[in-house]
């Protein structure tokens, strides 16, 4: 019982300061440290991380660094949020068009098969019982929504437990732009390395030559910054957003619910 | 045999972070992440009770109905307090206490973002002084009940200069509005008031306009209060101002 208890909890994390030893019994440690006051500077860099901005017509070389905030790109992998998120987002897109026929729902003729009495043969008040060939469903699918409720706030942290998670992942690309000079394919194709994979390129607003030059590839998704949602960024292998889609991001997610 | 051994290995592999104090919340590494592998917290779902499925399951043959009676029947929907016909024991206590929940100022919220997406639309002139009447008359509230509270959400991307008068203003609502150079300017009307104001066809009369409470005395200035209106909300004689301001008139 107790082993089978301790298996399922391994993937759980404890505050930092208890520490197991052989036995059951634990010990805690208390730490004291030093406060020292901080400049700006290094209160900036604390919230902060740095990411290079790629340029895209060259080869994918880093022009610059851009900062992330850690409130966006660096908040704990939470798996639980993200299987919310994706169940919500499946839901709501489920079409929901099952019907078939119960008891109430079915016409057919009320009328009693066969006598009550005297046929040596089960009693059957009707031809479509639930139970006959043919008859009725007892539960039958209902033409219904399947969309359920996720407070927004909650929403909102998934979709940075997302962003997090491609950024830990190393496969969160940020690029100066998508400046493409036509809409022929094999110029997008050409400046996308192999080992993206399947690649999701979010662009402010995606323009009309990226969003032909990408529309007969199987392995590349363009969305608009707005539309960023947490089921397509785990679809995707490589998550390449664009220095203004950055920015529009962390202004977005970091403003405070009213 | 359990191994602790092994606990303490699998332990160690865990990410630890400093924002994560429960100790029920699954934190993955980054690589074990992806589609196939999401899983909600242990715990955080309970699964349906089937009944009738069979003797060991516990809840077989009578389905936890037990034998008989109108609870094992089908739609036993008899509800709690029902005492077998007997007058029920809420019914047998008189009432109890009282509430002033039911008459609370709840003040209905506008934000920036409306008034600036009626100003874009030309439903509301931001030249002229803007009230509660041109408000409800533009249909961007539902019911009115005590008066309007303009708050502060949109506030970044309004650009226009307004005088708007208004119930109520949150500070940086009226910090917003004085920065763009107009007027804020809090009025006072009661039920009555505010229904002729928002609906004067309903009126064959024009009603007096009511006194400010003195609750709300710090937030009306310039308004009438006190026994029949005889003085300011500053504290001055009404009255006397009136005689007054009617004596340089006839002069």
């Amino acid at each position: 019982m107790i082993s089978g208890l301790c298996k399922s909890f391994q993937k759980i994390s404890i505050q930092r300061g208890f520490e197991f030893s052989n036995s059951l019994k634990y010990t805690t440690t208390t730490t004291t440290t030093t406060v020292q006051k901080k400049t700006a500077a290094q209160l900036f860099a604390d919230k902060t991380i740095e990411v290079p901005v790629l340029n895209f017509n060259d080869k994918l070389s880093p022009i610059e660094n851009i900062q992330l905030s850690k409130d966006v790109f660096s908040v704990p992998l939470r798996v639980d949020l993200l299987h919310r998120m994706v169940r919500y987002q499946r839901a709501k897109s489920q079409q929901g068009t099952h019907q078939a026929l119960n008891m109430g729902r079915m016409e057919r003729t009320n009328k009693k098969p066969t006598r009550q009495k005297g046929s040596g043969n089960a009693r059957k008040g009707t031809n479509h019982s639930v139970h006959f060939r043919g008859g009725a469903r007892t539960f039958a699918p209902t033409m219904r929504s399947h969309a359920h409720d996720l407070p927004r706030k909650v929403r909102k942290l998934c979709l940075k437990v997302a962003l997090s998670t491609k950024l830990a992942q190393n496969k969160l690309v940020v690029v100066d732009g998508f400046n493409l000079e036509s809409h022929k394919t094999k110029e997008l194709l050409s400046k996308l390395p192999k080992d993206w994979g399947r690649t999701l390129l979010v662009d402010s607003e995606i323009s009309d030559f990226l969003n032909k030059s990408s529309l007969n590839v199987q392995k590349i998704d363009t969305l608009p910054q707005l539309g960023l949602n947490v089921y397509t960024i785990l679809q995707n292998d490589t998550l390449v957003l664009t220095k203004s889609s950055v920015e529009a991001l962390q202004a977005r997610l970091t403003e405070s619910d009213n | 045999m359990f191994n602790f051994g092994n606990f303490c290995k699998s332990f160690s592999k865990i990410t630890l972070s400093n924002n994560i104090t429960g100790f029920r919340t699954i934190v993955s590494r980054p690589n074990e992440i992806s589609l196939n592998n999401l899983r909600d917290n242990p715990g955080a779902v309970t699964k349906k009770v089937r009944v009738g499925r069979g003797i060991g399951s516990g809840r077989g043959k009578t389905s936890t109905r037990g034998h008989s009676g109108q609870k094992a029947r089908a739609g036993h929907n008899i509800p709690r307090a029902f005492e077998g016909g007997q007058t029920q024991l809420f019914k047998k206590m008189r009432k109890y206490g009282f509430s002033n929940a039911r008459f609370e100022r709840v003040l209905t919220p506008i934000n920036f973002n409306t008034l600036d997406r009626l100003i874009r639309e030309n439903r509301i002139n931001p030249n002229e002084t803007i009230t509660m009447k041109h408000l409800f008359d533009a249909n961007c509230t539902g019911a009115i009940k005590h008066g309007i509270k303009l708050l502060s959400d949109g506030k970044q991307n309004f650009k226009h200069k307004i005088n708007i008068e208004l119930s109520d203003f949150s500070a940086p609502a009226r910090e917003t509005v004085e920065a763009l150079g107009g007027v804020a300017k809090n009025v006072y009307y009661d039920r009555l008031g505010l229904r002729f104001l928002l609906k004067p066809h309903k009126f064959d009369f024009v009603p007096n306009r009511a006194r400010v409470p003195l609750k709300y005395v710090s937030k009306y200035p310039d308004h009438v209060t006190g026994y029949m209106g005889a003085y300011s909300t500053k504290g001055e004689k009404f009255l006397k101002v009136q005689e007054e301001q009617e004596q340089e008139q006839k002069q």
